[in-house]
């Protein structure tokens, strides 16, 4: 699953972590680590993964009771939620306490074109991240000049002025009964609880892989720069706005989908399903998950599955009033994430993360310095290895300045394109 | 105003060419009717802390819309456009500073340099296609490329915050040079780096001048002395001298104006101003102090 890992940044750090000598951090490249031989394309590596976790997840959901098949397909949802919200504040870097509104979005589109037009489950679901992402845009857009609090408080109107929209038209959106949803039917004897658990860590894992590859792309690239510089994102040619509104739009497409899923498991979609309480729950989950990490998302995932389920049986234990166990996970999320900001702010991933950069720098000492940095940097040689041998790269410029050429000249070798791995033999003893 | 030696450079490449610019912040006039041109070779730009060397760049760069005065490079008018869209006409400028992204990898930082050259569109990226990684894979190899050629090609999948300063600027140049510019602007490169990084920095400056415009914001004169074929001097936000290193080495007004300059930073340069040797090559410059 490290290679779904999104965040670019901590595996840098990482490696950094790991490598002393800048000289020889990348001699480590050229030795493969031994494990599972996996393709080395990266959509077919990420595929062959990707079928692998389904697999796994029609195996678990079968042994699971039909009550925990439903909290594993409540996991799977808030996966596809969290990893919406992880693009959107993680690696972008633009606050959202507004997300259970695109899922409320997502939840009542697909409740509509069920109830009125009958139409199939996927293009329900589809719908449903299509609604939303309109509605992201729509955000984003003015989103682009705000920052910190004000964006933050933006969308914070977005999830309360949802409610009462739905209220005004209660004739359509059901007021507080909310539509009923019908769970789609399951294929030969597979109990209905399990087959919608497959779907939604079905759909969560391929939300994964999509969004993973997003990530890893020139889009990702301008998230993260965004996030950390926006001049200089902008002078390195990033539109900075649009950029933003993308990752808004993938945010509130992954929140619609979500919400169309979480609409299939409640049985029915009325505003009391996404309190603003959903939407800071949501926040807290994705960073104590790891912000910017989808492995993160899984975290996330289970902690918003299971604190409520642990706090009221707390509550219970402690014989505490209703009004009280209502908040009780609440509170103990707020808890659990000022501690872990202050404990480890890098969240759950995060400190997974630097543990396993702290065991293998103490196992075998240089042996495994050198296997953690190969890892890290296996996926950048594996990466370039695609192109190897292709065009000569970012040619296209005219030539007639002799501009393009010129920093490949300076070392003497005008033309001659070496492939990585001899770049990096070569610069082995630097 | 191209003066004779800017005529000369003219004959290659599209010019940068400003023309009677005026930025007017508050009560403070940043740029007085400034007039220059740039094309291949090195323009250096100096002036005292304050002159409006930086503002020029933002003017230039879309940051700072300018309150008079025309901008154009080649044929197109600069002074409405977006920061963005510059390296698509083919001008990179490093920050004052580094503006690297501190905790992204090296690499990270030099490829994001190549933006406005990368094509994949959204969905090839959502569909991880093999046009995206093609892409992505050669991008990559640039940047290590120019990394090596940097001699800093070791620290590639280092977080770039972690680095020596000097590492870091070089970073920063790998990064406007993947966008294979025609014009370059550097804002004071050479500020924090040691003796011997200065000589290397000015060999590639003044390699990079003969294939393509360099447009250089400088205080250590030993720097600008040894690369710019022609300077441009800017104090309280107006042009007071232009010519030659060592026509304002001479130059009794930009001594004054550096002198009578609220900043003695700006010594740096006058020291090198009356002591260097003009023949200096980049191997031979000064000490900064
Ligand atoms: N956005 C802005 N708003 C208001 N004043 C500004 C702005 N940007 C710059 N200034 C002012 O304009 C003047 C010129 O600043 P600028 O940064 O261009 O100087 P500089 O020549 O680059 O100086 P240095 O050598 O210190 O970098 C300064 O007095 C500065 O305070
Ligand atoms: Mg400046």
């Amino acid at each position: 699953m490290a290679s779904l890992d999104a965040s670019g940044t901590a595996r840098g750090a990482g490696a950094g972590d790991a490598i002393d000598a800048p000289g020889s951090g990348r001699a480590g490249g050229s030795r493969t680590p031994r494990r599972l031989r996996l393709p080395r394309q990266p959509m077919l590596r990420h595929l062959a993964l990707a079928a692998a976790g389904a697999a796994l997840c029609y195996l678990v959901t079968s042994l699971l009771s039909p009550y925990n098949d439903v909290l594993a397909g409540e996991i799977g949802l808030y996966v596809v939620a969290l990893a919406g919200l992880s693009v959107l504040t993680g690696m972008s870097g633009q606050i959202s306490l507004g997300h259970g509104a695109f899922m409320a979005v997502g939840a009542y589109t697909a409740a509509l074109l069920a109830n009125h037009t009958g139409l199939d489950l996927a293009l329900q679901l589809l719908a449903a991240a299509g609604t939303a992402a309109v509605l992201g845009a729509v955000v984003g857009l003015p989103a682009t000049r705000l920052r910190g609090p004000y964006l933050a408080g933006m969308t914070l109107l977005l999830a309360l002025a949802l409610p009462p929209i739905a209220d005004r038209w209660n004739s359509l959106f059901g007021g507080d009964q909310g539509l009923v949803t019908t769970p789609p039917t399951a294929p030969g004897d597979l109990n209905a609880q399990q087959w919608l658990a497959d779907i939604e860590l079905w759909l969560a894992i391929l939300t994964l892989v999509v969004v993973a590859n997003l990530v890893r792309s020139r889009f990702g690239r301008a998230f993260r720069a965004v996030r950390d510089d926006e001049v200089a994102a902008a002078l390195a040619g990033v539109h900075v706005a649009r950029t933003k509104v993308i990752a808004f739009v993938v945010a509130a497409a992954c929140g619609g989908l979500a919400g169309g899923l979480l609409g299939l498991t409640t049985g029915v979609v009325s505003t009391g399903e996404f309190p603003l309480t959903l939407s800071i729950q949501l926040l807290a989950a994705m960073v104590l998950g790891g912000a910017g990490s989808l492995v993160g998302a899984w975290w996330g995932a289970v902690l918003l599955v299971y604190l409520p389920e642990w706090s009221s049986s707390l509550a219970g234990d402690l014989q505490l009033g209703a009004g009280t166990s209502a908040y009780l996970a609440t509170i103990i999320f707020g808890a659990v994430l000022i501690v872990a900001m202050i404990a480890a702010p890098g969240g759950i991933q995060g400190s997974l993360r630097l543990c396993w950069a702290y065991v293998g720098s103490r196992r075998g000492g240089a042996g495994t310095g050198d296997a953690v940095r190969g890892d890290a940097v296996g996926g950048d040689a594996v990466r370039s290895g695609a192109m190897a041998g292709g065009e000569r790269p970012l040619q296209d410029r005219a030539p007639s300045s002799g501009g393009p050429a010129a920093p490949r000249g300076a070392a003497g070798s005008p033309g001659s394109a070496p492939n990585v791995q001899s770049n990096e033999s070569s610069n082995s003893d630097g | 105003m191209p003066t004779a030696s800017g005529a000369t450079l003219s004959s290659v490449g599209s010019r940068l060419v400003v023309e009677d610019l005026t930025v007017q912040f508050a009560s403070l006039r940043a740029l007085d009717g400034v007039s220059l041109s740039a094309g291949q070779g090195v323009v250096g730009l100096i002036g005292p802390n304050g002159a409006g060397k930086t503002t020029l760049f933002n003017v230039i760069c879309g940051f700072v819309r300018p309150t008079s005065g025309r901008l154009s490079y080649g044929n197109v008018g600069l002074g409405r456009h977006h920061p963005h869209e510059l390296s698509g006409l083919g001008i990179a400028r490093t920050l004052q500073g580094v503006g690297l992204c501190k905790t992204q990898s090296v690499l990270e930082n030099v490829m994001l340099g190549a933006e406005a050259r990368a094509r994949c569109d959204i969905v090839s990226a959502l569909l991880g296609s093999r046009r995206s990684s093609r892409e992505e894979g050669r991008i990559a190899e640039r940047a290590r490329q120019l990394l090596d050629e940097l001699d800093v090609g070791g620290y590639a999948s280092r977080r770039a915050g972690e680095l020596p300063y000097g590492v870091q600027k070089k970073v920063a140049l790998a990064r406007a040079l993947i966008a294979e510019p025609e014009l370059l602007l550097l804002d004071e490169p050479a500020s924090g780096l040691s003796e011997a990084e200065l000589g290397d920095l000015a060999g590639r400056i003044r390699w990079l001048g003969t294939h393509l415009g360099v447009l250089l914001v400088e205080h250590r004169m030993d720097l600008v002395n040894a690369v710019c074929d022609r300077v441009v001097v800017l104090n309280f936000g107006q042009v007071i001298a232009e010519g030659t290193a060592a026509e304002i080495r001479d130059n009794s007004e930009v001594a004054a104006a550096y002198l009578g300059g609220t900043v003695t930073a700006g010594i740096t340069g006058s020291a090198g101003i009356t002591g260097s040797d003009d023949g200096a090559g980049p191997g031979s410059i000064p000490g900064p102090r």
